[in-house]
């Protein structure tokens, strides 16, 4: 009898643990009413967006504004549009909203209303630009020799190791005079990726950006400034490397960029880029929509920072519609008259 | 189940043949091992990703345990157990124009324990133990927020003290609590906001055990201070034979740290076990 009170007792003490509420235990949630969501949204990136001088944001300024227009009564549609007019000014390319069920929107025009997308096209550069044997994994990596040139082309869509081939395009043509290093809507990751392909073209190390990162709610709250050097890596090679560049060339992609540099034989041909430098995070609110937003800022080895502006192009060219039409890219071309 | 326990004895009797043979009948058994798969029920909040409660009960949880009960207590425990979690639930999402699949987060636990002790009280109905151990834990979660997804973890090293309590029942039942909680710890988090310089420098090995070495390194020693855990067990087992015993485990394991954002996580598991005596 003794033993089953104390089995009992025992089991009673675990299973009240197992499920108990337990709500006092947690840090406080925001809570789902609309408002709720608002002040959650709005709390968030005052205190961790770190690009608001930059961008020339009075935050403040977006609360006064938009806060009355939040009530009870709002819509699940009325709040969507509310948060995105509130981040719209901002421009920046990391940050964006998206409610499922209803839709996604993007703070920077570019990705917004797809301006100028139609500059820049993949399959025309495979279909007339490359000799047959070109190695391709639909939109996410091209490379190969360049018709009629002694030149090898990269063109990756993103910076994760799998599409990444920078490595491959030296090993694999090696014979090459130069290098055509395809950045142009490139969407940014991992920038550490090009490091091993960059530092063979380098014999010095060389500082090619600081960054800092919000670390508190403080609009101070940053850590100290971290600097990024490009280091020589394996057997130098004295060749040119043309990197091309257009506004969808973004986050990481620009920080390649930056690295390039300081390169001595690159060159940047194309557009300037998008302008969005620090890195990314992504967060959820209480109705199960996400946001994302950059927190780091970024200044290049002159002490300049680019957010929002962009890096100009050593030599400024842009695709055509027209041109395009009868198969040209003329950023390309301007290479091969460069390369001469 | 069955094969899977003819495989752990062979494997015993492969390594120890002259223990199993040499044995006394009288004797009761030293060594057991435990399998065990049940239920992890989890409540996670991790300010560092999100200000929510993630919650979950998932089946996907699995443990293992040798326990040596002669001069020394000694027990080695592994973990897994996996739950994953969405605030709301929906399958795809907008994107490009394109309708995505899309996944919750996900929570991966891992955990090995060495522990060693003595029994300092004993009666005819209970056995009281005390003893150190070492704790390991990786947990590693990835949350999934459609823009981009985000790697988290919680990679912990301590040096542990524990209590244990064997109550004998009847002759084939017995209940054991025990409670662990460790006096100095190697813990190590994500930054402040997940990803800051030192944390992109640290994955731009893209080798994976390089990069967990690095966050490792980038740990702190903290103390109750810190890192508040503790881990709670209940086990109840039942003898069908001399060597075999059922029974069901009931274990929490608490952490709360508020570096460098608050992660306050409550880990329940339910399992059914298998016990082999030798």
């Amino acid at each position: 009898m003794k033993n089953s009170k104390y089995i009992i007792s025992s089991l009673l003490i675990s299973f009240s643990l197992t499920f108990q509420s337990c709500n006092q235990i947690f840090e406080e949630v925001p809570s789902n009413d609309k408002g709720s969501i608002f002040e959650n949204f709005w709390q968030n990136f005052q205190d961790d967006y770190a690009l608001f001088e930059e961008r020339g944001i009075e935050w403040n300024e977006i609360y006064a504004q938009y806060r009355p227009l939040v009530n009870f009564n709002t819509t699940d549609e009325a709040l969507f549009g509310i948060l995105s007019e509130m981040i719209k000014p901002i421009e920046d390319g990391h940050v964006a909203l998206m409610a499922p069920g209803i839709g996604a929107f993007d703070a920077n025009p570019y990705f917004r209303d797809r301006i100028e997308d139609n500059l820049f096209d993949l399959d025309l550069i495979v279909n007339n630009y490359l000799e047959p044997g070109y190695k391709q994994n639909g939109h996410k990596f091209v490379y190969g020799k360049i018709k009629n040139h002694n030149m090898a082309y990269l063109h990756f869509d993103v910076f994760r190791k799998e599409s990444v081939k920078l490595d491959d395009l030296l090993r694999e043509f090696a014979q090459v005079d130069s290098y055509i290093i395809d950045l142009r809507h490139n969407n940014g990751g991992d920038v550490s990726l090009c490091f091993s392909f960059l530092g063979r073209f380098t014999e010095e190390k060389k500082l090619f950006l600081s960054s800092k990162t919000k670390n508190g709610k403080g609009a101070n709250d940053y850590t100290a400034w971290f600097d990024w050097h490009l280091n020589p890596s394996g057997k130098f090679l004295d060749k040119h490397v043309y990197i091309l560049t257009d506004r969808y060339t973004v986050s990481a992609a620009e920080r390649m960029v930056m690295a390039a540099k300081t390169v001595p034989k690159v060159l940047i041909v194309g557009d300037t880029t998008n302008g969005t430098f620090g890195t990314k995070i992504s967060r959820e609110l209480a109705n199960g929509w996400f946001y994302s937003y950059s927190i780091q800022k970024v200044k290049m080895f002159d002490g300049q920072s680019y957010e929002g502006i962009g890096l100009p192009p050593d030599i400024y060219v842009k695709n055509e519609p027209e041109e395009m039409k009868d198969g040209r890219d003329s950023v390309l071309e301007k290479v091969f008259l460069q390369n001469q | 189940m069955k094969k899977y326990l003819s495989l752990v004895l062979g494997f015993y009797l492969l390594l120890n043949p002259n223990n199993s043979i040499a044995m006394d009948p009288g004797d009761p058994p030293k060594n057991s091992i435990t399998i065990s798969a049940g239920l992890s029920i989890l409540s996670r909040q991790d300010l560092v990703y999100s200000p929510f409660v993630h919650r979950d009960l998932s089946t996907t949880n699995y443990g293992f345990n040798f326990q040596r009960n002669g001069k020394t207590f000694q027990y080695f425990n592994l973990g897994f157990s996996h739950n994953s979690s969405q605030l709301v639930d929906f399958e795809e999402i907008p994107m490009d124009g394109h309708h995505h699949g899309f996944h919750p987060h996900e929570f991966l636990f891992i955990h090995s324990v060495y522990g060693i002790g003595k029994p300092y009280k004993k009666t005819e109905k209970n056995i009281s133990y005390l003893g150190t151990a070492v704790r390991m834990d990786m947990q590693a979660s990835f949350y999934s927020f459609a823009l981009s997804n985000m790697f988290g973890y919680f990679i912990n090293q301590s040096l542990a003290i524990w209590h244990r309590k064997t109550h004998f029942l009847h002759e084939k039942h017995t209940l054991s609590h025990q409670l662990e909680l460790p006096m100095i710890s190697w813990m190590a988090r994500p930054p402040y906001l997940a990803e800051d310089d030192g944390f992109i420098e640290n994955i731009s090995s893209h080798k994976s055990s390089l990069i967990l070495l690095e966050f490792v390194k980038d740990g702190k020693l903290v103390s109750w201070n810190q890192l508040q855990r503790a881990n709670f067990q209940l086990e109840y087992r039942f003898s069908i034979s001399r060597k075999i015993s059922l029974g069901m485990d009931y274990k929490l394991d608490i952490i709360r740290t508020t570096f460098p954002r608050a992660l306050n996580s409550y880990q329940q598991n339910l399992n059914l076990t298998t016990t082999l005596k030798f």
